[in-house]
């Protein structure tokens, strides 16, 4: 099947920075992509560059097959979710999701902006201005403005960093129902681990302008490319290792090591990857209960990591590493 | 980040020709100057006349910065009985051209006038003081002008934040060193650019100044003109008018910048310190005392002058017709031309910046620089364009020049109001960049294309200089009108006109100081 959006070797350059540096990504239609990365890795403009909305440097992007790198932004069929939802301030919330249905009659569109709202329970509103509403209303009606002319692929900025966190759950999920019915190619960009984790069907990671990883959430988390890859995705402290026979020796234990070279190495460790048990000896610090679990830093021959616990440890304390919860890198 | 590499979009394109409108007047100024020498002009006239304007610019720039300064320090920072009227009071003398204020004084202080009458009979000598002198029109320009200074700094010190002055406070700084160590230099560039502007309308003025014989380059030019008919010398007198305005330009502009930067922290209300007693009573007396000699006495004086003259009703409903229709063509005008450049040049600074110098340039000017363009027009088609629509569409295209600028500020703050996002929203949408300024940016920004209309408006109702040398031969507006009986000395003739223009622009002025200041934080009045 043609994907939905192909971009190949994207880059886009500010001044002497690199923002999009060889970018490759595939969206296809029914999946939900999210791009996760920390502030500035040059995500948003991907996104920018996917919709239109920059003009890239190298490379090209496709849409179904035809290539839409010079086509302006009207013409690419592709429904953008702002971060700030950029609705419309001096139109009513029906012309706001009316406003891409140009081609419609005035009935038609007025029929399709009712089943709109509808479906997102805001049939009330469609009289209110954009002001008028909460931010959780807002956001739905950003989402509907932007599938209102059924693109073929829809991109969402930082959808949700706008909500209250109480809020989030619940409109994360309406979120995701309204996009899975729609059947377009989604991408969702996020600097949120935990959000992107439940949402993609497909993760990428994205650092300094370049993709690391692509894969389903689970296998992302479990086998990182790179410790920056793993760093994305949930806190993780690095401890050198010795590799030595497809085993790397860390100052807490022993963390499989297959086909790595012998020799100096390193280890990603999650956060609850120590877990007490017959093991190495180490000492105890800085124990701060920090709800349902403690935390507390673990020394042992002069290497310390901050590690999450179940119960309150003592002064000292035996661990060893959960394999599953660690991983080496040559 | 750009929306994409500079293309030659429609908006861009409007944009191109609409500054091509606004420069070609500067272009044509410099290379008129450089036509045939005629033999009027001598150096040491022109260095007389440059004199004289460098002695009215520096005594007007002083004065409008002290009387202004004082003026906008009393309102904004302290309470005193009448404060909330004279706040919005003191802008009041922005309605009246200066010339108004020149008839008013001239006539009040002339041999025969009410003041040295008065004075005579209770001292026996005559006052010293004359008002057709370099010390006259800069006290009539001060008065007319003081209230640029005034609002520039009034609004750098509302929207001040007042947790500044307060950290100086817990700093160990008494409330007059918290004022002179950390409010009044954050407020030095808003009196700076004030001044500027003051000095601006300064050097551009014609009005007052020929009518108190008091010759400037300004008036050199006119005269070069409409006596010895040599755009050429009129030219070579602008051109230093020109560079003048340039660096009054570019003051303006820096300090502006710096005014916009003190407002980045977060603001609370300033705190006002209540005046009591003989101090409460002497600011009220100072406000009262710059209105009445900025407005209410010279204005009182015209009314009573005019009551008693006979009236040419006729000839003062044409002139009121014709500037109403010239004033609203020209707005309308103009305001698109803005709205043009304002779409097109988005994120460039260099157009506008471009424009600015227009504004900064004396309107005389402007209808120098269109003079050769028009002959030239003139000469190519002689037969097809009345004179009369020619001479009108000169003089709009010198409003437009001149006063695009000044239309382009408001509508790029309203402009600015349009998130980036929600433009770019727009054109996900399926709008083309045209459409979505049709769409999204004019409707979100109506309200400043109207005062955008209404600046211009307002500024072609007070003109005189442009519009004399370029108007059709018998078209009066009111400012001609007033400029033509007064020059005859029939001040009680000139006051009619001179009052009406005062009537129509003071519920302008007020409606567009209030929208103005409404615009900034921190003011409440």
């Amino acid at each position: 099947m043609t994907a939905a959006i192909d971009v190949q070797g994207v880059v886009k350059r500010y001044g002497d920075k690199v923002a999009v540096d060889g970018v490759n990504l595939t969206l296809e239609a029914g999946r939900i992509t999210c791009l996760l990365g920390p502030s500035g890795c040059g995500k948003s403009t991907l996104l920018r560059l996917i919709a239109g909305l920059e003009q890239l440097d190298a490379g090209r992007i496709l849409a179904m097959g035809q290539d839409i790198t010079h086509l302006p932004p009207e013409r690419r069929d592709i429904g953008l979710v702002f971060q700030d939802y950029a609705l419309f301030p001096h139109l009513r919330v029906e012309d706001n999701v009316g406003f891409g249905l140009k081609a419609l009659t005035a009935s038609e569109r007025k029929a399709r902006v009712a089943d709109l709202l509808e479906r997102v329970r805001l049939g009330e509103r469609g009289r209110s201005f954009p002001g008028e509403l909460s931010g959780g209303e807002q956001q739905r009606i950003a989402l509907v403005r932007a599938l209102a002319r059924s693109p073929h692929t829809v991109l969402l900025d930082e959808p949700f960093s706008g909500l209250d966190s109480h809020l989030k759950g619940e409109v994360r999920e309406a979120t995701l129902s309204f996009l899975r019915d729609s059947g377009a190619a989604v991408m969702i960009v996020t600097h949120d681990a935990e959000e992107a984790m439940q949402m993609a069907d497909d993760l990428a990671l994205m650092s300094e302008g370049r993709i690391l990883q692509r894969g389903v959430p689970e296998d992302c988390y479990l086998n990182p490319v790179s410790i920056e890859a793993a760093q994305l995705l949930g806190e993780a402290e690095v401890v050198p290792a010795q590799i030595a026979g497809g085993v790397a020796e860390t100052a807490f234990g022993p963390v499989p090591a297959a086909g790595l070279a012998d020799g100096e190495g390193q280890v990603m460790l999650r956060a609850d990857a120590l877990i007490p048990g017959d093991g190495t000896e180490v000492q105890v610090s800085d124990v701060r209960f920090v709800g349902q679990v403690w935390r507390a830093a673990l020394t042992a021959n002069r290497v310390t990591v901050r590690a999450r616990l179940a119960e309150r440890p003592g002064d000292r304390l035996r661990v060893r590493i959960a394999p599953q919860r660690a991983r080496a890198f040559g | 980040m750009r929306l994409s590499v500079p293309r030659l979009t429609p908006l861009r394109l409007g944009a191109i020709f609409a500054a091509l409108i606004a420069l070609a007047p500067l272009a044509a100024v410099l290379a008129t100057a450089a036509g045939p020498m005629a033999d009027s002009l001598t150096g040491e006239t022109f260095w007389r006349y440059a004199r004289t304007s460098a002695a009215l610019v520096v005594l007007v720039g002083l004065g409008t910065g002290l009387l202004g300064g004082v003026a906008a320090w009393l309102v904004a920072m302290h309470d005193f009985p009448g404060r909330r009227l004279f706040s919005w009071a003191l802008v009041l003398p922005l309605a009246a051209p200066a010339f108004v204020l020149a008839y008013g004084y001239a006539s009040l202080f002339d041999v025969a006038g009410p003041i040295r009458t008065a004075w005579r009979s209770a001292f026996g000598w005559d006052p010293p003081f004359e008002m057709r002198t370099l010390w006259g029109a800069a006290l009539v320009m001060t008065l007319a002008f003081y209230p640029y200074v005034y609002l520039t700094l009034r609004a750098a010190l509302i929207s001040q934040s007042s947790s500044l002055a307060e950290a100086a406070r817990t700093l160990g700084r008494t409330r007059r060193q918290a004022f002179l160590k950390v409010t009044l230099p954050l407020a030095r560039p808003a009196i700076a650019a004030g001044m500027a502007l003051a000095v601006m309308e300064t050097i551009a003025d014609y009005g007052a100044t020929s009518y108190l014989t008091v010759q400037t380059l300004t008036t050199g030019v006119v005269r070069a003109w409409s006596i010895f008919y040599s755009a050429a010398e009129a030219a070579r007198l602008a051109l230093p008018l020109l560079a003048v305005a340039a660096v009054l330009l570019w003051i303006e502009r820096a300090n502006r910048k710096a005014v916009a930067e003190t407002g980045q922290a977060r603001w609370r209300d300033v705190e006002r310190y209540r005046l009591r007693g003989p101090a409460a009573w002497g600011a009220s007396a100072f406000c009262l005392t710059l209105i009445g000699l900025g407005l209410l006495l010279p204005l009182g004086w015209l009314i009573h002058l005019g009551w008693h003259a006979e009236q040419d009703l006729a000839r003062l409903i044409a002139s009121g017709r014709n500037v109403l229709i010239l004033g609203g063509v020209a707005a309308l005008f103009t305001t698109v031309l803005a709205t043009m450049v304002a779409l097109g040049a988005r994120e460039g600074r260099f157009l506008p910046r471009l424009l600015s110098l227009g504004y900064a340039t004396p309107g005389v000017v402007m209808a120098i620089g269109l003079l050769a363009p028009a002959s030239l027009i003139w000469r190519a088609f002689p037969s097809t364009v009345s004179s009369f629509l020619m001479a009108i569409i000169l003089l709009i295209l010198a409003y437009a020049a001149r006063l695009m600028a000044a239309a382009l500020e408001p509508i790029d703050a309203g402009l600015q109001r349009v998130g980036r996002s929600v433009r770019a929203a727009a054109r996900t949408l399926g709008e083309t960049e045209a459409g979505a300024a049709r769409r999204i940016d004019l409707p979100i920004a109506s309200g400043a294309l109207f005062t955008a209309a209404l600046l211009v408006f307002i500024d072609v109702l007070k003109e005189l200089p442009a519009t004399m040398i370029l108007r059709p031969f018998g078209f009066d507006t009111l400012a001609v009108m007033a400029d033509y009986y007064a020059k005859d000395e029939r001040l009680g003739e000139a006051a009619w006109p001179s009052v009406v223009i005062v009537l129509i622009a003071a519920p302008a002025v007020m409606w567009l100081t209030r929208r103005v200041s409404h615009s900034r934080p921190g003011d409440r009045t």
